[in-house]
């Protein structure tokens, strides 16, 4: 897929936009997912500013825009926003410019990019919890910014992030394997979400404190909104847990704001039906 | 213009077609927007407002905000519940009246 960049640079003039081809959107991603430090503030603007004021990036036909200033990457107003310390990402997009972008003006962008980061910017801190001791070696580590990108998010739903499998296609539990779920009001009763998720692979168990050695999986969990809608959470490396509320942002708060140490007892708004702790592996087939 | 409520996590949302000239009212409405607002809460489970889209923009309800996206730029308004109110009004009239929820209350500045 395409990018359509935008050097926010010029006041008067139109500013500089170029097409980076096929295969760019893909290392963007891969850029944007080692950057594992948010903020909980929006790049300095795009207003009130003469000169380098940042990129805008839109991929394929997306509607909306990332941008990108001060080493701030602004995926969206819902979601959080990513810092890139050493400008790597702004660096990166004046290289693909070309002849798009005239010497000089490729000089002051390169000029500004040497300057420290905004002073206002602050790193987020989640609020304080202790998680519990995750016992599954497969266990993924907790890395929303692989999920909280244009070319991801919209597509993958609770059910894609449990599993850590990006599909593209809103992945529905037993849809993949021939049995997807036809009834939201029990879990295991005849065409219940749970099923459809072990006709996919997954299993059942009673707890996530039994031992996952290599191969074997990590804990996830199933809840439903009775007769109205699925969820899923999964045990991320670090103990806690986290889940990605349909096509919005990944995140490891419960619908209080409070840390995840467990989907059981976590603020589930109206999905109070908790169904099972399961285990995923890599030999799970889902779509 | 395609409207969508946004409520669900594992299923698809509801979504539906706004044909003109209503999609075109609405447009004129989301064009005169002129009152700048603080980003509203990031919303979690359950209902999560409503999602315009057209050609040119993608417009999310919520909060008593609208959050306008368009190519290179995103903006926050005020939102006076007009719209918001005729998109809950065209859910219940699709059978979605259960999913709806009250726009939290204007607490902001």
């Amino acid at each position: 897929m395409s990018l359509t960049v935008t050097l926010n640079v010029f006041s008067g003039r139109p500013n500089p936009t170029w097409t980076v081809p096929e295969g760019a959107a893909a290392e963007l991603s891969e850029r944007l997912s080692k950057l594992t430090s948010t903020l909980n503030l929006k790049p300095a603007g795009g207003v009130s500013t003469l000169g380098y004021r940042g990129f805008s990036v839109r991929s394929g036909d997306a509607q909306s825009a990332t941008f990108i200033h001060g080493g701030a990457v602004d995926l969206g107003q819902f979601s959080p926003t990513l810092l890139a310390k050493d400008r790597e990402i702004e660096k990166w997009l004046l290289s693909t410019a070309g002849s798009a972008v005239p010497d000089n003006v490729k000089a002051h962008v390169k000029s500004s990019l040497k300057a420290k980061l905004i002073d206002s910017l602050q790193t987020w801190h989640a609020p304080k919890a202790t998680c519990p001791k995750c016992v599954a070696v497969d266990a993924p580590a907790y890395n929303p910014g692989a999920w909280n990108i244009p070319a991801v998010q919209p597509y993958n739903n609770c059910y894609n992030y449990a599993n850590n499998r990006i599909t593209n296609t809103f992945a529905q539990p037993g849809r993949a394997t021939g049995h997807m779920y036809t009834q939201l009001n029990t879990c295991t009763g005849a065409g219940g979400v749970q099923l459809g998720a072990i006709s996919d692979g997954l299993a059942a168990c009673a707890n996530f404190t039994a031992p996952l050695t290599v191969g074997q999986g990590f804990y996830v969990a199933l809840v439903l909104w009775p007769g109205t809608d699925f969820h899923w959470y999964r045990q991320d490396k670090v103990g806690c847990w986290s889940h990605k509320p349909g096509s919005t942002p990944v995140t490891n708060l419960d619908n209080a704001g409070n840390p995840i140490t467990d989907p059981r007892t976590a603020n589930r708004g109206g999905y109070t039906t908790f169904c099972s702790y399961m285990i995923t592996k890599a030999s799970v087939h889902i779509n | 213009m395609e409207a969508e409520l946004d409520v669900f996590s594992g299923r698809p949302n509801p979504r539906w077609v706004i044909p003109a000239p209503e999609s075109e009212r609405i447009a004129a409405q989301l064009a005169a927007l002129s009152q700048p607002a603080d980003p509203p809460a990031m919303p979690g489970l359950g209902f999560r407002g409503f999602v315009l889209r057209s050609d040119r923009l993608t417009a999310r309800l919520f909060g008593r905000r609208i959050v306008l996206s368009e190519p290179g730029r995103e903006r926050v308004f005020h939102d006076t519940g007009a719209l918001h109110a005729d998109l809950a009004a065209e859910a219940r009239r699709r059978g979605f009246a259960s999913l709806l929820a009250a726009p939290p209350p204007d607490d902001r500045p």
